[in-house]
């Protein structure tokens, strides 16, 4: 029986070469993305589930509480883990990943440059006993055990030693804030494989937390409850311990965390799982890539709008294609097949059709992949579809597309009557027109809300790039400060700078407007008011340059200057900060910083300006006064800001850096323009608009090829009546209007639905902006406009070909 | 074989309500060759289809083969029109996907015939009707004649005990009608009954009796002399 029916399958789909072509390219494409989509699915909902024991590891996170309320904070003290497993037999092991300072790892100690690393982690013996990182070279147990152990990841192995296996080489690291460390010995133990994509632990080498018991004033440091810079996990003893162990913290935070006043502290367990998915709400963690359950929702959506829109298409093509087919149908019950034997000989073909399909998905999925793996931010492979798994499910998705392409046409193609088919009566059903028409409005529904999306959120990103933000962005140049003397000499730093014509002017600062890394926050107060009535305020030090290197204005008071040896302890506020603790002009008056020794006089008010991402409002904002030295009370400096001339930027650069190289000869410079780094701060978003735009295109593809195949059959079917009008003097252009108005309407009908769909929609995701655009009626007359267009000029194709074929032949037929 | 009683088949439209056959009371025997004759419209293929079971009557009884048919589901239908009845269409209804084997296989195939016992017997017709060495063509690639052989080939493979033909010989010429006509007698003399919608005299000839029927009505029977039972 199925090779009988895989043969018709087989010789419909070469008899019919361009339906079948509609067909399985529209399909092919419908699996495709939903391929990708769903690859994309699995390895998000697999993060950081490869270690072996995942279900049994917790990350420990510190709950601290003051007046305003609890925050959890992903970070926590370098001899908890220790602690941990000693207090409770339910751990198995534990571990931490400790934060150190800035360091120069070289192969010899002669080189003059080296890598500069910032993303290593101090860790315990046990790390690799918990985790699963594999190992090119180096026994895990062993790895972190001994002082001066350092495990490399393969990259930067290979950055160093080249290809060569390095277990056992000499390193040597330098420390500028901690020369000693740079006396000690250093011996390369392991190289793990490059970490995967979908962990939230990543790093470029870890050392052995041991090594910091060789020196004095790090023992101190590795052994104190005050110390924030760790990552802690535990490993169980089994699943479900979880609870035993949250039940005894609080006794075991009384025995081992000093109390602080104004404070209460506290621990508590985060399935290792949760990381990547449930770490929104908590501060300061490590989680490279944090995951959102909304990209993966709006991705499984899409995979279900495309799925279904190729569906969609075959089901119209095949019930379109039902009147070719009706006489086949009828012979086959005449001479004896019943109605589930028709339907299965349908669905068949359907699935046959699905597979083809599918075999092509996968070589377009390997075309796209590179594509979308940049796009969607993720390492996946083409050898994951080959998983058996994987390859299962994708096999999977593949029948059940057909299944559901082909149940429609099975089911109404297999109930036609042949007593009336063979008396000529072939004329499909009113229904089947009905249905045909949703499906066509269902797809514009989706198209149009896409389009809407990708309109959308391209305006919003227009606005954010080019709304004013309190200063100029344009032509401002940034670097890093990588060493001390860099600090220190800053104020000869700058005149070298400003000895080039082409910089304007330089200034520096602890932190620039649109930064990547985090502000300090003080609680701030009036000079009469108690520390609980605070107000959470960002600090930034700066120079006197800073307001004019920047443009900034100020409202009230005056800018700092270096003639006053009083401005040491001058404070300039934002207008939200003085706002938020005074009603009077604040300046001449005093300002308390909490948990520091710092009193400031207000001098003057900068008018609020953009220093966070356009989806926060603007928070309260101290500035400080940069003293000589580069190191003030609440925060020292970390960067330049140079406003250049708009010509000879290469120049200008060259110049920069050669300066830089002066006055630090260890690290390379680390150079950014101001407006790309303004622009990262909305990659997400850039990506959600990429999607939509992809997926608005895609949707667009699909349904145009589905229009494409629907309008032939429309002609077809009609040729009778256009050589009847014809002949009764119609024009071409009548005709094509009759025949293109039918979709018209359909797609107009389509807009009607998709509007405020759309509007929820993506006013639900501008929401996310403090500072948005509306959404104005025209998104929406466009959107429906360019549907309209495009599926018209598909149409209008096949219409014109009917309307300018001879009447003559087409009546012929009868 | 076949026996009506007061058979009724009514089309509705929105509007209209239409008789196509009104109180049809016919009665043949096994081994009987048929014609039913008729101006157009008068009810022929209406009554055909109803006798054929690819349609049921809206009211009155219909008995084939000792079963009380009239109020049988599609699926009962087709499991006794697989087993007992062959068709013979005006148009040949060749199902044009197919080869010319393939399409005599389809009613074997359909009655779970193993598949080598199906490519003797459908080669033992193939052969008999002179087309075997067509037997991988296509449809439209044979001439009328040659096409209408195949239909007929299709019609008795399964060895139906009674076969209908819709004016077999009304999109032939006349040389390739009289040989459609001479098979059909053969087949009527080695005992299968017949029943034939005709408008050909000549054609009605070759029957034992003619039903003549007018706006759904039976009007008159005539039965052949030649006749014995």
């Amino acid at each position: 029986m199925f090779s009988s029916y895989l043969k018709i399958a087989l010789r419909n789909l070469q008899k019919n070469k361009v339906y079948s072509a509609i067909n399985i390219a529209g399909l092919s494409v419908g699996i495709a993305c939903c391929m990708l989509i769903l690859l994309h699915v699995y390895s998000e909902l697999q993060f950081d589930r490869f270690h072996k024991n995942a279900e049994k590891l917790y990350r420990v996170n510190y709950i601290q509480g003051t007046v305003q309320g609890e925050r959890t904070i992903g970070r926590n003290m370098p001899p908890l883990a220790a602690a941990l497993k000693e207090e409770f037999p339910e751990v198995e092991a534990s571990t931490h990943f400790l934060q150190g300072w800035r360091l120069t790892v070289k192969r010899e100690a002669s080189n003059q440059t080296g890598l500069i690393a910032r993303n290593y982690f101090f860790s315990g013996s046990e790390t690799f006993h918990m985790f699963d990182f594999p190992f090119l070279y180096g026994d895990p147990a062993a790895a972190l055990k001994e002082p001066g152990a350092v495990v490399l990841t393969e990259d930067k192995a290979a950055m160093l030693f080249g290809e060569s296996n390095p277990v056992g080489e000499r390193l040597y690291i330098e420390a500028e804030d901690f020369p000693e460390f740079g006396m000690s010995t250093y011996t390369v133990t392991g190289v793990l494989k490059r970490l995967p994509a979908n962990s939230h632990l990543q790093f470029d080498f870890l050392i052995s937390t041991s090594t910091l018991e060789r020196f004095e004033s790090s023992r101190e440091w590795i052994r104190d409850w005050d110390n924030y810079q760790a990552s802690t996990y535990v490993l169980l003893q089994d699943e479900g311990m979880e609870s035993a162990v949250e039940s005894k913290l609080a006794a075991f935070t009384k025995k081992y965390v000093p109390e602080e006043e104004g404070y209460t502290k506290g621990f508590v367990l985060q399935p290792f799982t949760d990381v990547h998915f449930g770490s929104s709400d908590i501060a300061f963690e490590l989680n490279v890539r944090e995951g959102d359950m909304m990209y993966v929702r709006i991705f499984l959506l899409l995979a279900l709008f495309v799925a279904g829109i190729a569906c969609v298409n075959y089901m119209n093509l095949a019930t379109a294609r039902a009147m070719k087919r009706a006489k086949e149908v009828a012979l086959r019950k005449v001479v004896g097949a019943d109605r589930l034997q028709m339907a299965g000989q349908f669905l068949f073909e359907a699935i046959v059709q699905a597979l083809i399909s599918f075999l092509l998905a996968i070589g377009l999925v390997e075309f796209a992949l590179p594509t979308f793996n940049s796009l969607a931010g993720n390492d996946l492979s083409i050898a994951l579809i080959f998983s058996p798994p994987v390859l299962g499910a994708l096999i999977g998705l593949a029948l059940l597309v057909g299944l559901i392409a082909g149940s429609y046409p099975a089911f109404y193609l297999s109930g036609l009557t042949p007593s009336l088919i063979l008396r000529g009566e072939t004329k499909t059903g009113r229904g089947g027109v009905r249905l045909r028409n949703a499906l066509v409005v269902l797809q514009f529904v989706v198209t149009i809300v896409m389009i809407v999306a990708t309109v959308v959120v391209s305006r919003q990103l227009g606005y954010v790039t080019t709304k004013e933000l309190g200063f100029n962005r344009d032509q401002l140049v940034v670097f890093d400060i990588n060493h001390d003397s860099v600090q220190e000499n800053f104020i000869n730093v700058k005149n070298e700078l400003l000895r080039n014509a082409s910089v304007k002017s330089v200034a520096v600062s602890s932190r620039v407007p649109g930064d990547w890394k985090s502000y300090r926050r003080f609680g701030v107060t009036r000079a009469d008011q108690p520390a609980s009535e605070s107000v959470r305020m960002v600090f930034n030090g700066v120079d006197e340059d800073f307001l004019r290197t920047y443009e900034m204005d100020l409202t009230q008071g005056r800018n700092f200057s270096r003639a006053f040896a009083s401005d040491s302890n001058a404070v300039i506020l934002n207008e939200t900060a003085a706002k938020a603790l005074f009603t009077e002009s604040p300046i001449g008056k005093t300002v308390r910083f909490s948990s520091s020794n710092f009193t400031g006089i207000v001098i003057g008010v900068v008018r609020d300006f953009h220093f966070e991402s356009l989806h926060d409002r603007i928070e309260p904002l101290a500035l400080g006064f940069m003293p000589a030295g580069g190191r003030h009370a609440l925060w020292g400096i970390d960067y330049f800001t140079m406003r250049i001339a708009g010509e000879n930027v290469q120049e200008t650069i060259d110049f920069l850096s050669a300066v830089h190289a002066r006055f630090d000869p260890i690290n390379p410079i680390e150079l950014g323009f101001l407006d790309e780094w303004w622009m990262n701060l909305y990659e997400r978003d850039q990506r959600l608009g990429t999607i939509f735009s992809v997926a608005a295109g895609l949707a667009i593809l699909i349904a145009c090829i589905g229009l494409f195949g629907l309008a032939a059959f429309m002609a077809e079917q009609r040729t009778k009546e256009i050589g009847v009008r014809k002949i009764l003097g119609a024009s071409v252009g009548s005709i094509v209007k009759l025949l293109s108005g039918d979709f018209a309407r359909l797609i107009l009908l389509g807009l009607i639905i998709a509007t405020p769909l759309a509007y929820w929609a993506m006013d639900r995701w501008l929401e996310g902006f403090a500072y948005r655009i509306e959404i104005g009626w025209w998104v929406f007359v466009l959107a429906g406009g360019l549907a309209l267009l495009i599926a018209l000029l598909t149409v209008s194709m096949q219409a014109l070909k009917a309307a300018l074929a001879n009447p003559v032949e087409a009546l012929r037929y009868e | 074989m076949i026996k009506t009683m007061n058979l009724k088949r009514m089309y509705a439209t929105d509007e209209v309500e239409t008789t196509a056959l009104n109180n049809v009371n016919i009665e043949i025997n096994e081994g009987e060759f048929v014609a039913i004759m008729g101006p157009s419209g008068c009810g022929k293929s209406t009554l055909l289809n109803i006798l054929g079971l690819l349609d049921n009557p809206s009211d009155g009884e219909y008995h084939f083969v000792g079963h009380e048919v009239s109020k049988y589901t599609e699926r009962q239908r087709a499991n006794l029109r697989k087993a007992n009845i062959g068709f013979v269409f005006q148009s040949f209804n060749l199902i044009d996907e197919l080869t010319v084997f393939e399409n005599v296989e389809l009613p074997l195939f359909y009655l779970g015939v193993a598949s080598a016992e199906r490519e003797k017997r459908v080669n033992e017709v193939l052969e008999h009707m002179g087309v075997m060495h067509r037997k991988s063509h296509f449809p439209q690639q044979l001439s009328g004649g040659q096409q209408q052989r195949v239909a007929v080939s299709r019609a008795i493979v399964a060895k139906p005990k009674l076969i209908l033909a819709d004016e077999p010989t009304g999109n032939l010429d006349s040389a390739h009608g009289s040989e459609v006509m001479k098979l059909l007698t053969q087949l009527n003399e080695a005992g299968t009954t017949i029943v034939m919608v005709t408008h050909s005299t000549h054609d009605s000839e070759f029957a034992h009796r003619i039903i003549h029927l007018f706006d759904g009505h039976v009007v008159t029977e005539n039965i052949k002399e030649q006749f014995h039972v």
